[in-house]
C-alpha cells in the first residue's frame, strides 16, 4: 500500500483500532489470549490454518497446540479430528480449551502460580 | 517515552558496528564521513546480532544491561589497542578531498523524493503494527519466543512436527533484533519493534548512493538512490516485518564492500564484506546462495583479473573471507542439523529429480512477476523497473567490461540458481508463488542497481557538451 494511504488509514487510531483495520481477525485473537494467564496451556479444537498459527502467535509464551500427539496439519487442516477426553486435558496439564468454532473459551483447572 | 529506549536500543547496533568498522578500517579516509556510520548499522546488526543468538542457543537469556556492557566494553577495548583518535577517525573528510559543488535543482528535486518517501515510509512503519501472514508466522513468532525464552529452552518450537509452519530451519538473527529492542523496551510490543524496519531501507539508500557515487556523477547516484527510495516492492515489505529487506541490506553491503575489494584490493574491504555475510547467512536461507555467488565471482575476479604474483595474497584474503562468514553461521548451522529434514518446507524431488518440464511455465511467472505492476493483493511492485534495467543493461558498453560484468554474474548466478532449487522442490511454480519471487526479486536487486548506475552514467555522458566531458567536473558527497 502506498505509505500515505497507510498514514491516512491509520491516523489517530489506538493500536487496537489499527489491528482491528488491518486484520480484524487478529484483533479478536490478541483479545481472546489477552484474558489467559501468562502460564496457561490451552488446546484448540477445530483448527484452520489462520486460527491455529496466529493463536500460536498471539497468546505465546502461553502453550497452543492443536494436537495430541505434536502432528503438524500443514495443508491438511480439514482431516483434523483429535478432540481430548477430559483425562488426558487433565493429565496433560491443560488448564483452557478454546474453540473459535464454537466461539468457546473454557478454563479446565486452576492455574498454577508461576514459580 | 518509548523513543528514548529504542534510540539507545539502535544506538547500541550502531555502537557494535562501529567498533567493527573501526578495528577493521584502518584507511577511513577511504569512506565518505557518512558512509562510515552506514556501513556500521549492517555491521552492528551482523556482529551484534549473530552474538545475541549465541548466547540464545547457549541458554543465556537477553539482558539489556550485560548485553550493553559488552558493547560498551568491546568498543573501550577497540579503543585502546587501534590507538586512533577516536574523533579524527569518524570525523576525517574522504581522501580526494574533492571540492563542494552546490546541488543542482535536478539534484535537489531528487534528495526531496528521497527524504519524501523515506519520511511516509518511517511513518507507515511506526504505525503499523504486525500484521502480515509470514512476518506473524515466522519471524514474529521467533522474536517472541528469543524475547521471552531462549533457543536451548524453546525446542519443541524447533522439532516439534506441529509447528513446522513457523519455518523451524529459518535463521534467527532478524527475529533477534526485534527481541532485542523489546528488551530494551522492557515489554514485548510488536508495533514499537518494527522501528528497526525502515532503519534497514534509510541504510540501504544510503549504501547505494555512497557506493555509486564513488564511480557515478552524483546526479545519478541520486537518482539511483530515489529510485531505492521510491520502489513500491521495497517500502511495503520494508514496513511488513519480513526479513527480505534486511536481507537485502546485508548481501548488498556485503557486494558493496566486495567489489571495492575487486577494485582495491584492500583487505579490510574483504574483511567488511566477510562481516556483513556473515550477518546475511544469519538472516534467511538466501543468505547461502548470495555467500555461494560471492565467493565464486570473487574466485574468479582472482584468476580473471590479477596478476600471477598477486593471486597467493588474494588467495588468502578470499580464505579470511570464507572464514569469517562460516565462523558466524556455524552456530546456527550446527544447530540447525538437529532439527527434522520434514522441517525444511522447499522439500522437493532432490536435484537428480529436476521439473525441466516446468521451466517454461516457471520462466513465464517470472517475466509475469516483473512486468505486472500490482500483485495478488493489490500491492503495486516494480513499476517500469526492470524495462529500465534490460533497456540500459543491454545496450551499454559498461555492462561487459571488467569489473561491471561481475556485478551482471553475481545476479545472473543467483537467479539461475533460485531457479534451479525451485524446480528441484514441490513448490508451486505459477504466479501462485508471486509473493515469494517479490522477495527473492528484492534480495537479487543490489548488483543490478549498481550496475545500472554505471550504465545510466554511461548514456548521461552521451549528452554532455564536450567541454563538460573532459576533464569531468569533481563534486562531493
Amino acid at each position: 500500500m502506498v505509505p500515505l494511504n497507510r498514514i491516512m488509514m491509520l491516523w489517530g487510531k489506538t493500536v487496537e483500532e489499527r489491528r482491528q483495520v488491518l486484520g480484524p481477525a487478529d484483533a479478536a485473537i490478541e483479545s481472546v489470549c489477552a484474558q489467559l494467564p501468562m502460564n496457561a496451556r490451552v488446546y484448540l479444537l477445530d483448527p484452520d490454518s489462520m486460527t491455529h498459527k496466529h493463536t500460536v502467535y498471539y497468546c505465546y509464551p502461553r502453550y497452543v497446540t492443536v494436537s495430541m500427539t505434536g502432528r503438524s496439519y500443514e495443508a491438511m487442516y480439514e482431516k483434523w479430528d483429535e478432540r481430548p477426553t477430559p483425562e488426558w486435558l487433565a493429565t496433560n496439564h491443560f488448564t483452557h480449551l478454546l474453540s473459535y468454532k464454537e466461539r468457546r473459551l473454557t478454563a479446565l483447572q486452576s492455574v498454577p502460580t508461576q514459580p | 517515552m518509548d523513543a528514548i529506549p529504542i534510540a539507545i536500543a539502535l544506538g547500541l547496533v550502531l555502537m557494535a558496528g562501529m567498533t567493527v568498522f573501526y578495528s577493521v578500517v584502518r584507511e577511513p579516509k577511504q569512506y565518505y564521513r557518512l558512509e562510515r556510520l552506514t556501513y556500521s548499522y549492517p555491521l552492528g546488526l551482523a556482529a551484534f546480532g549473530v552474538s545475541l543468538v549465541v548466547a540464545s542457543l547457549a541458554g543465556f537469556r537477553l539482558n539489556a544491561w550485560v548485553a550493553g556492557g559488552i558493547v560498551l566494553g568491546a568498543a573501550f577495548i577497540a579503543t585502546k589497542v587501534r590507538g586512533v583518535p577516536v574523533r579524527a577517525y569518524w570525523l576525517s573528510p574522504q581522501a580526494e578531498g574533492m571540492p563542494k559543488v552546490p546541488l543542482t535543482e535536478m539534484e535537489w528535486l531528487l534528495v526531496f523524493i528521497i527524504i519524501l518517501c523515506l519520511s511516509a515510509r518511517t511513518m507507515a512503519s511506526l504505525m503499523t503494527p504486525m500484521y502480515d501472514w509470514d512476518a506473524l508466522c515466522f519471524w514474529g513468532l521467533k522474536a517472541k519466543i528469543l524475547y521471552f525464552s531462549t533457543v536451548r529452552d524453546s525446542g519443541m518450537y524447533f522439532h516439534s512436527p506441529e509447528y513446522q509452519f513457523s519455518n523451524q530451519t529459518y535463521p534467527l538473527l532478524f527475529p533477534m533484533m526485534y527481541a532485542w529492542v523489546c528488551t530494551v523496551l522492557g515489554r514485548w510490543d510488536d508495533l514499537r519493534m518494527m522501528a528497526i524496519n525502515p532503519l534497514n531501507l534509510i541504510a540501504f539508500t544510503a549504501l547505494i548512493y555512497f557506493t555509486a557515487r564513488r564511480y557515478v556523477r552524483r546526479v545519478i547516484a541520486l537518482t539511483m538512490a530515489a529510485l531505492v527510495a521510491s520502489l513500491p516492492a521495497s517500502i511495503h515489505y520494508a514496513e511488513c516485518a519480513q526479513a527480505d529487506i534486511p536481507l537485502m541490506l546485508l548481501s548488498g553491503a556485503s557486494l558493496f564492500a566486495l567489489f571495492d575489494w575487486i577494485r582495491s584490493r584492500r583487505l579490510e574491504s574483504i574483511l567488511l564484506a566477510a562481516v556483513l555475510m556473515g550477518g546475511a547467512l544469519n538472516t534467511k536461507h538466501e543468505g547461502q546462495i548470495l555467500f555461494g555467488v560471492q565467493v565464486l565471482v570473487a574466485a574468479a575476479t582472482i584468476l580473471w583479473l590479477a596478476p600471477r604474483a598477486e593471486r597467493r595474497r588474494l588467495c588468502g584474503h578470499l580464505g579470511c573471507y570464507i572464514g569469517i562468514a562460516v565462523a558466524m553461521f556455524l552456530p546456527w548451522l550446527v544447530y540447525r542439523s538437529t532439527i527434522p529434514k520434514e522441517a525444511w518446507q522447499l522439500g522437493g524431488e532432490g536435484f537428480d529429480r529436476f521439473r525441466w518440464e516446468q521451466l517454461p511455465t516457471f520462466l513465464y511467472a517470472i517475466g509475469q512477476n516483473a512486468v505486472h505492476w500490482y500483485n495478488g493483493v493489490g500491492l503495486p511492485k516494480w513499476n517500469f523497473l526492470w524495462t529500465v534495467i534490460v533497456l540500459f543493461v543491454l545496450l551499454s558498453k559498461s555492462t561487459w567490461r571488467t569489473p561491471w560484468v561481475f556485478l551482471l554474474i553475481v545476479y545472473l548466478v543467483h537467479a539461475s540458481t533460485i531457479i534451479l532449487i525451485h524446480l528441484a522442490s514441490h513448490v508451486e511454480l505459477t504466479l501462485g508463488h508471486e509473493f515469494a519471487l517479490e522477495r527473492y526479486t528484492l534480495a537479487m536487486l543490489p548488483p543490478l542497481w549498481l550496475l545500472l548506475a554505471k550504465c545510466v552514467d554511461e548514456w548521461w555522458a552521451v549528452w554532455e557538451s564536450p567541454r563538460e566531458k573532459s576533464p569531468r567536473k569533481p563534486q562531493t558527497a
